[in-house]
Order: C-alpha cells, then sequence, then structure tokens
C-alpha cells in the first residue's frame, strides 16, 4: 500500500520536473536579458546620393541621367548567420519603398545574443509564395507588386526616365521578375553584428547605380523597358542577378 | 482504499499529461468560430473536389462571396459587377457578345469564359495565367478593359460601406478588409457553380436515352478517325483534360496564348483545352469567340485548321474532310445533351 503510493508520488514528482512549464529562476537584477531586436535597414541611395522622386538628377555608369519615379523591392527570408557558422531564419516577406522610409527597415525580434558575421536574404519571393495572389501583408496585392495575369510578383520595380542622346526626356522602366530572377545575396558583415541583450541596427547600403554594370554598364538608350515579359528578358534578368551582388553593402552596425 | 488511490493516481496522472502539452499548438482554427462548414453537394457521376486547406468553404463565405460577385462595387465607376459578364443564362458567360465591353466601353481581346465546375481546374483564363481561382479575382478588377479598378480603391469602398466589414470579420476575422479575403469569397462562390444534371448525366445514370442522332454523334465524338474530340474534351465528367494546345486557328497566332504565361515560344498559339458543358449556350466560341456556331467549330476541326508549328499531333495527324454533313450534325446534337437547364435556372446561383 505505502509502496504503492510512493511509486507514485516519485512518478508524478518526474513527470512535473519534465512538464514544460519553465521554472522561475532569480536572475540577478542587472543582467541582460538572452536576446534583442535588430532593425536591418536598407540605406537606398544612387552612388551616395539620396534618392529623392521625380528629378532628373543621377547619373548612371554609362553617364546618362535618369531619375526615379518609382523604387521598390521585396526582401526575403533574411538569414543572420553567426560566427560559428550556425543561422537564424526571419521567414520575412518586406516589401522596401525608397521613397518611405518607414518601410526600409527588416525588424529582427529577438535574435539570440552572438556575433553575427553575415547577413544573407533573397531579392524577390521564393517559388513557393509566388504564385498565389490571396495573401497578406506585404504580399497583398494592393500593394501593386503582383501580376494579375500572370500570377507572380515583380520583385523589383524602378521606374523613372532618362536624358537620351538627342536631349529628350524618355520613360525607362523596369520591372525584375519570374522564378528565374530570385536573387539570393550574402553580404558579409566586416564590423560583427555583437547581439548582447541591447536593440541593435544594422545598416546595410543599397546603391542603384551598381545595378547597371551587367555584362557592360547598361545604355538608357538602348536598354530602357524590360518588364519580364518575355523570353527576350531573359539575358537582362540574368545579368541583373549577377549586378545584384554588388548592389548590397554593409554599412554599419549601431 | 485501494481502488480510491488509484483513481486519485489516474486523475493525477491526466493532469499532469495535460500540463506536457503546455507548448501552444499554432493551428489557427480552420474557420472563424461560429461559421457553418459547408459540404459541395456533388452530382453523382462528377469526382470529388478539392478545397484548398486556406479557404475552407462556409455558408456564411460563399454568401458574402455571392454578394461581391454581383456587387458593382468592385468596378471603377460602380457600374459593372462580375455577373455583368458571367450570367447564369449563357452559363456564367457574357450573351453573345464576341468580346466583352468595360465600364470604359472598350472591348476586350479575348471571349469570356463559363464559370461551370471551376474547382477541377487548377489555372484560370484561356491562357492559364492566374495560377488558382482565388488569384484569378484581382484580374479582371484591375483590367482597364473590364472592371477598371484600383485594388486601394475597391478596399477602401468595401471598408467604408456600411454593412461589408461587419460580414466580412464575420466570416474572415481581423479589423480591416483585405484583398485575399475578397478573393477568397468569391473563389468560395464560385467553386459552388457545378453542373451535372444535363440529359447527358440522366442517360449515364441510366434515367433517360440518347436518340440514335445522339448516340452516333456520341460515337463521332469519341471514334478515333472521326470527330476524336474525346482526346482533349475528354468525355466522362469535366469534358477536358485542361492542358493548353495549339489547334491550329492561325498559322501564325494573333494572341501568343500560353506562350504569353510560359515565357516559352514553343507555347505560342496554345490555349487550355475549355470544357464543353453547357456549350450550346455560350457561343461565340473560342478564346477570341472567332466562331458564331458550333458548326463551324466542328468544321474547324473537320477542314479548317491551319498547320502552325506547333498543331497539336493529333490534328497533325488527323484526315482533313473526315466528318461529312450528317456527322457534324450528330455531333452537334450531342452536344446539346450537355446543356443542364437545372444548372442555369438554380436560384442558388440568383443575385
Ligand atoms: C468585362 C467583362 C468581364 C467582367 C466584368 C468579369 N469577367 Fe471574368 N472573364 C471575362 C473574360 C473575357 C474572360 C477570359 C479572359 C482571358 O482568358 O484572358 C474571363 C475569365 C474568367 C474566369 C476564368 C474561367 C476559366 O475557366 O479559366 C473566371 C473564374 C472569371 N472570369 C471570374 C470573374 C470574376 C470573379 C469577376 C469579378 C471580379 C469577373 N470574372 C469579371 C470577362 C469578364
Ligand atoms: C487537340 C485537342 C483538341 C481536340 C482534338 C478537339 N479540341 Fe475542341 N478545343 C481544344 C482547345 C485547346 C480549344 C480552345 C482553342 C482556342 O480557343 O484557341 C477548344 C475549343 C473548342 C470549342 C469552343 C469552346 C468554347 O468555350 O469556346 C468547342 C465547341 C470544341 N472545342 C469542340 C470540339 C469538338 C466537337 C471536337 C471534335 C470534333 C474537338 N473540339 C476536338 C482542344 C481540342
Amino acid at each position: 500500500m505505502k509502496f504503492i503510493k510512493i511509486t507514485f508520488m516519485a512518478f508524478i514528482a518526474i513527470v512535473s520536473i519534465a512538464s514544460c512549464k519553465k521554472k522561475k529562476t532569480e536572475t540577478p537584477a542587472p543582467q541582460l536579458p538572452p536576446t534583442a531586436n535588430v532593425a536591418i535597414q536598407f540605406e537606398n541611395q544612387v552612388d551616395g546620393q539620396a534618392i529623392e522622386l521625380g528629378k532628373m538628377q543621377y547619373t548612371n555608369a554609362a553617364g546618362n541621367k535618369y531619375q526615379i519615379d518609382l523604387l521598390k523591392y521585396y526582401i526575403t527570408n533574411v538569414v543572420l548567420v553567426k560566427d560559428d557558422n550556425t543561422e537564424l531564419a526571419l521567414k520575412n516577406y518586406d516589401l522596401i519603398n525608397a521613397a518611405d522610409l518607414s518601410t526600409c527597415v527588416v525588424n529582427a525580434l529577438a535574435v539570440p545574443n552572438a556575433n553575427y558575421t553575415k547577413i544573407k536574404f533573397n531579392v524577390g519571393i521564393p517559388q513557393d509564395r509566388n504564385h498565389n495572389g490571396a495573401q497578406n501583408g506585404d504580399l497583398d496585392p494592393a500593394m501593386g507588386m503582383i501580376w494579375d495575369w500572370n500570377t507572380g510578383y515583380v520583385f523589383f520595380k524602378h521606374e523613372g526616365k532618362y536624358t537620351n542622346s538627342a536631349n529628350a526626356v524618355k520613360s525607362l522602366i523596369f520591372h525584375y521578375a519570374t522564378d528565374r530572377a530570385l536573387t539570393p545575396i550574402e553580404v558579409p558583415l566586416t564590423t560583427a553584428l555583437n547581439v548582447n541583450g541591447v536593440d541593435k541596427k544594422l545598416f546595410i547600403k543599397f546603391n542603384l547605380n551598381n545595378l547597371y554594370t551587367t555584362p557592360t554598364n547598361l545604355d538608357f538608350n538602348i536598354d530602357n523597358n524590360h518588364q519580364s515579359s518575355s523570353s527576350a528578358d531573359f539575358p537582362w534578368i540574368d545579368n541583373m542577378k549577377l549586378s545584384f551582388a554588388d548592389v548590397f553593402q554593409f554599412d554599419k552596425t549601431e | 482504499m485501494m481502488n480510491k488511490l488509484i483513481i486519485g493516481a489516474m486523475v493525477c496522472f491526466f493532469v499532469i499529461s495535460f500540463q506536457f502539452g503546455c507548448k501552444k499548438k499554432e493551428a489557427t482554427p480552420a474557420i472563424e468560430q461560429g461559421l457553418t462548414p459547408y459540404t459541395l453537394q456533388i452530382p453523382a457521376g462528377l469526382p470529388d473536389m478539392q478545397i484548398p486547406s486556406d479557404n475552407p468553404m462556409t455558408v456564411e463565405g460563399i454568401a458574402l462571396g455571392k454578394q461581391l460577385f454581383f456587387d458593382p462595387i468592385l468596378s471603377g465607376d460602380n457600374t459593372m459587377a462580375c455577373a455583368s459578364c458571367h450570367r447564369q443564362s449563357f452559363s456564367f458567360t457574357d450573351s453573345n457578345l464576341q468580346f466583352s465591353i468595360g465600364i470604359d466601353h472598350l472591348p476586350g481581346t479575348r471571349n469570356a469564359m463559363p464559370l461551370v465546375n471551376l474547382g477541377y481546374q487548377k489555372q484560370f483564363f484561356w491562357d492559364g495565367g492566374a495560377a488558382n481561382l482565388e488569384s484569378q479575382v484581382i484580374g479582371p478588377i484591375q483590367n482597364p478593359v473590364e472592371m477598371h479598378e484600383t485594388l486601394v480603391n475597391a478596399l477602401a469602398e468595401l471598408n467604408a460601406h456600411p454593412t461589408y466589414p461587419a460580414l466580412f470579420k464575420n466570416v474572415f476575422g481581423g479589423d480591416k478588409i483585405e484583398t485575399a479575403m475578397v478573393m477568397k469569397a468569391i473563389a468560395q462562390f464560385e467553386r459552388t457553380l457545378i453542373s451535372g444534371n444535363s440529359k447527358y448525366d440522366q442517360v449515364k445514370l441510366g434515367k433517360g436515352s440518347f436518340t440514335p442522332q445522339e448516340q452516333r454523334g456520341l460515337n463521332w465524338f469519341t471514334d478515333l478517325n472521326k470527330g476524336d474530340c474525346a482526346h482533349c474534351h475528354v468525355i466522362g465528367s469535366t469534358f477536358s483534360d485542361f492542358e493548353y494546345r495549339n489547334t491550329g486557328l492561325d498559322s501564325i497566332p494573333v494572341d501568343k496564348g500560353r506562350g504569353r504565361i510560359s515565357l516559352n515560344t514553343t507555347d505560342d498559339g496554345k490555349f487550355k483545352t475549355p470544357s464543353l458543358r453547357n456549350i450550346a449556350l455560350t457561343g461565340p466560341y473560342m478564346h477570341d469567340g472567332r466562331f458564331k456556331t458550333l458548326e463551324e467549330c466542328i468544321q474547324h476541326y473537320n477542314v479548317g485548321y491551319k498547320y502552325a508549328d506547333n498543331l497539336d499531333p493529333n490534328l497533325v495527324n488527323a484526315k482533313k474532310g473526315r466528318l461529312n454533313p450528317a456527322d457534324v450534325q450528330d455531333i452537334i446534337a450531342f452536344l446539346n445533351t450537355l446543356t443542364d437547364t437545372e444548372f442555369i435556372n438554380n436560384p442558388k446561383f440568383k443575385k
């Protein structure tokens, strides 16, 4: 009888210990929390010049004058890589609109304390999410980034104007899309991002002028309209994909 | 005493195992609380319909989708609804227009499609450009030659409406109407548009019989050396395998069709094989509505088709002129047995 009682009590004790309710251990007050939030800030610019819409004030590598009327792109599946090569994946789908600073940040919440030495992400929407319009947040079709005649998101848009060789102002339209265009990016953090319980900022530069450089510097007199809607644009897509590697650069952490 | 103890221990154990489950389950309820799940009534002879797991059907969701389908609020000047071009009496096509006219009085370039048994299809539009039924919904709303409205505007109007916000909240939760909710509600309604009670279906169930002419028509329809229609318009339930094919309407296609979607030039001039249910009601025919009558359609397959580079092999190998005028009439008689008058009069599909 007693034996049974004891067995049961022991059993109960073991099970309660194994139970997943966290034990409240007293932590000394000054110790910092084990995680912090990191705001990953995309600093959009053209060779150091800020983005201002509607101004014919930029010059590309080929020497063409141009302006930006719209500049938007998707940053998805951000991964922060620790110095021991383990990874923290965010599963995010963020639309960056260069004209609206509040959109130019990807928030990584509760990042475990560690030294992070690399950031990886995609420009574009991975295939499993690319062909469905009934999605929310930045993938909501009302964001104006999805094709409704051929279900799929436009990964990057630059619309604007350029001054042609005859000094006339002509339209410029670059829509980078289709599964082929999904562009994985890796940016080494030359100064490691040290997460230590205090919220941090990570600044990544986006330089639009580095995008129009492959295989040679794009002359807008010739290349001024690519919308990824025919196979004739495949070489352009492949070149953009290469260029994107140079578009993103580590700036600083704060 | 012993018994009590054991029971007590069991209760303890139960409580503890329950605690074990304290990791919160992520599973969001499949449907909002208080809604009535809806099970499609599939007529005998039609296969089961796969309902996407992220858009389970509810009585309330279908009712909301139906209201939206008939509501011109989704168009730029609030004059045109989905139902303006998809009319029940024509099996949800646009009367006998070759090209529908949008709110700006401009014609499109394709013939309006019937909305019948849509849940069996994977891709939508003549070229299959819409990757699912939900995604199709935003096409006509934004198309400048159709409803010509921005989604931002349409959502603002819905959110400011006296009754829609409560209806949406009831069906989908959330405090704001979002595009995905509009898409899902309309798709739910569209999946209920099931036709399976034509004369053909009744004959198959032993509740009627074909006339000799209709029976001959069915024979030619399946006969490889005659109509050979069933190769693509699979006989049975859906009357299509929904594959993309070039049927030789033009030797050089004016409309790239599937090629515009796959970006593969070998798909140029290919279009989705349409179902033939209610085909007598949906003229004019083909993606561009070029044929006014079924006779013209059949004569196209008999003698009219052009040898485009990627003409479907079945037509490459077919002999031109294999159908005589009587055979053509027989096939028409058979196609007429696919008309489902219950479907076009079903009060559930009316405004
Ligand atoms: C101005 C006329 C017009 C209006 C309004 C219209 N449609 Fe259509 N619909 C068409 C035409 C034309 C097509 C074929 C388009 C194509 O293939 O490019 C079509 C195709 C479709 C299809 C594809 C069917 C299939 O088998 O692939 C669906 C579904 C559909 N419409 C639903 C809707 C819904 C829902 C609305 C309202 C939001 C709507 N339509 C509004 C004319 C219209
Ligand atoms: C090689 C496959 C194939 C064969 C064989 C075929 N069809 Fe079709 N059918 C199609 C395709 C694809 C379309 C759409 C073509 C387009 O619009 O460009 C179509 C369209 C039609 C249409 C017009 C449908 C509408 O909604 O406008 C009718 C009617 C039709 N076929 C009847 C027949 C008959 C009858 C036969 C046999 C004599 C036949 N088809 C043989 C593939 C085929």
